[in-house]
């Protein structure tokens, strides 16, 4: 078998309205840039049958490669440029699939039609799957399906480049994106950390100036000292609930995970927040205990927030709040968090997990808590929303978790 | 099988131009599955070449449009492809004696 050396080194074709131009006896549709076809072929007849139809239909037949095994393709791969493969599947040292896997093996992104016999078909189907573009059934294509089959082929391969191109830019764009949102996040967590001392102090001082008899005697003095007390105890929660929410993912992604029921986190939040609940008048239950798995801090913060959150934005009614559980189709356990409290418009229902959002006029939060809650969920691969509550009167934050295995 | 689709007339004339040179090629061919469907034995070393005399065969005369004689070339590779020991030799021997009428022994 002989190997054809290459004359030119144009790149493959692209144009494809000369194969539409085509109609008039006599005249054939020629490939604008030649491609070089490498033809991986065993039967010395056949392969010099395929040259000639190429070189009749305008690739040139001292471009055209030809090897007679697996083993001389992938050299000529390897030393050759080549544009496009056409191969037989069945050649001495390679049969089937593993002929279209050599040849991506060595050249991934070529495009490769597979030539094979009409028993074959099947095979042929599999080599699509498995990476060729396109097949013919021996002696039954004539020059215009090669010729078809060739420039659809790369036509595709191209495509297919491009889009893995812009895949791949993309994946770069979000790794750089998850690079700079994680230095944005440490420096948040820095900033929040080294500020909170100073705060403290500096609320340290301002309660020794008010109780100091020069600001205590004086009115305004005093009123003006409760007012900085008030605005410094705002910031110091404010770096409390970033530093919170800058270390979650840190916490999630030690892989530190655990299986925690239900009913200890709701607990375990009861105890935290037992002097607030009582002054709520609120009563909890828990219908459907469901074991997660999850960060232990971060669950925890999770309910603590949510509950926390009913206490905030109750009624003037005795604060009702049922937790119920249930598992999903896949394997989650869906919680809801329902209470009867001010309850949140429809409109608002997305934009509360936004941070630094705060939809009451109340001043107890500072509008990290919903954000942080809707961190921890999805950094638990969950989604988190807010639904009517009870009665139609408060809300239900439903929210999926990892179900225990 | 789909009917195999006719090559336009520049390419047509081109590979009649050929058939004479791979007439005698396929001619030689068609001796390898004659030898076969002819002798008694039935080892395989023999059939799988048999077969891969049938399989160019079936693509060389499609190519040429030679319909009927690349689809009795495919009968024969589908028939040497199974178990040597399964092959009806009546059968090969009616598809081979068609198949050398076909390319004109």
């Amino acid at each position: 078998m002989k190997v054809h050396a290459a004359t030119s080194n144009k790149s493959p074709i692209t144009d494809t309205s000369a194969m539409d131009a085509h109609s008039s006896f006599g005249t054939h549709p020629r490939l604008t840039e030649t491609p070089r076809v490498l033809l991986i072929e065993d039967d010395e007849i056949f392969a010099e049958l395929t040259v000639l139809i190429l070189a009749e239909r305008g690739i040139a037949d001292d471009r055209t490669l030809i090897a007679g095994s697996m083993a001389a393709a992938s050299d000529l791969l390897r030393s050759e440029s080549v544009d496009l493969i056409l191969a037989d599947l069945s050649l001495p040292d390679a049969v089937g699939l593993d002929v279209v896997r050599s040849c991506l093996e060595v050249a991934p992104d070529l495009p490769i039609i597979v030539l094979t016999a009409c028993r074959e078909v099947e095979v042929a189907l599999e080599a699509l799957s498995a990476g060729a573009q396109d097949y013919l059934v021996k002696g039954e294509f004539n020059d215009e399906d090669l010729l078809r089959a060739i420039r659809y082929s790369m036509a595709r391969a191209q495509g297919e480049a491009a889009l893995r191109a812009t895949l791949r830019a993309l994946e770069e764009s979000n790794h750089q994106l998850e690079e700079s949102n994680g230095q944005l996040e440490e420096y948040a967590s820095i900033a929040s950390h080294d500020l909170r001392s100073p705060v403290r102090t500096a609320r340290v001082f301002n309660g020794r100036m008010m109780s100091s008899p020069t600001v205590r005697d004086d009115p305004k003095l005093a009123l003006l000292g409760s007012e900085l007390d008030g605005c410094l105890a705002r910031l110091e929660a404010m770096l409390e609930g970033l530093l919170d929410y800058a270390q979650a993912r840190d916490l999630s992604s030690s892989g530190d995970f655990r299986d925690e029921e239900l009913s200890l986190l709701v607990d375990e939040t009861v105890r935290d927040l037992a002097a607030d609940l009582d002054t709520a008048r609120a009563e909890i239950a828990l219908d459907g205990n469901r074991a997660v798995r999850g960060h232990p801090v971060l669950l925890r913060s999770l309910f603590h927030n949510l509950v926390a959150n009913a206490v905030k934005y109750r009624s003037d009614l005795p604060l009702r709040i049922v937790v119920t559980a249930e598992e999903t189709r896949d394997g989650r356990v869906l919680v809801k968090v329902a209470d009867n409290g001010i309850g949140i418009e429809l409109k608002y229902r997305t934009k509360v997990f936004e941070m630094f959002e705060r939809l009451s006029s109340r001043n107890e939060g500072i509008g990290l808590g919903l954000s942080l809650c809707h961190r921890i969920v999805s950094l638990h691969g969950g989604r988190i929303w807010i639904e009517d509550g009870l009665d139609g009167d408060g809300i239900a934050m439903c929210f999926t978790l990892p179900g225990a295995p | 099988m789909n009917p195999t689709r006719e090559m336009t007339a520049e390419v047509r004339r081109a590979l009649d131009e050929r058939w004479p040179r791979v007439q005698k090629a396929a001619r030689s061919l068609f001796e390898i599955i004659e030898a076969y469907a002819g002798s008694g034995t039935r080892d395989d070393e023999s059939r799988i070449a048999a077969r891969s005399a049938a399989h160019k065969l079936n693509g060389t005369l499609g190519t040429f449009g030679r319909r009927d004689a690349s689809t009795v070339a495919a009968t024969i590779e589908e028939l040497l492809s199974g178990d040597g020991n399964k092959v009806v030799s009546a059968d090969l021997r009616s598809l081979v004696e068609q198949l050398g009428e076909l390319i004109g022994r």
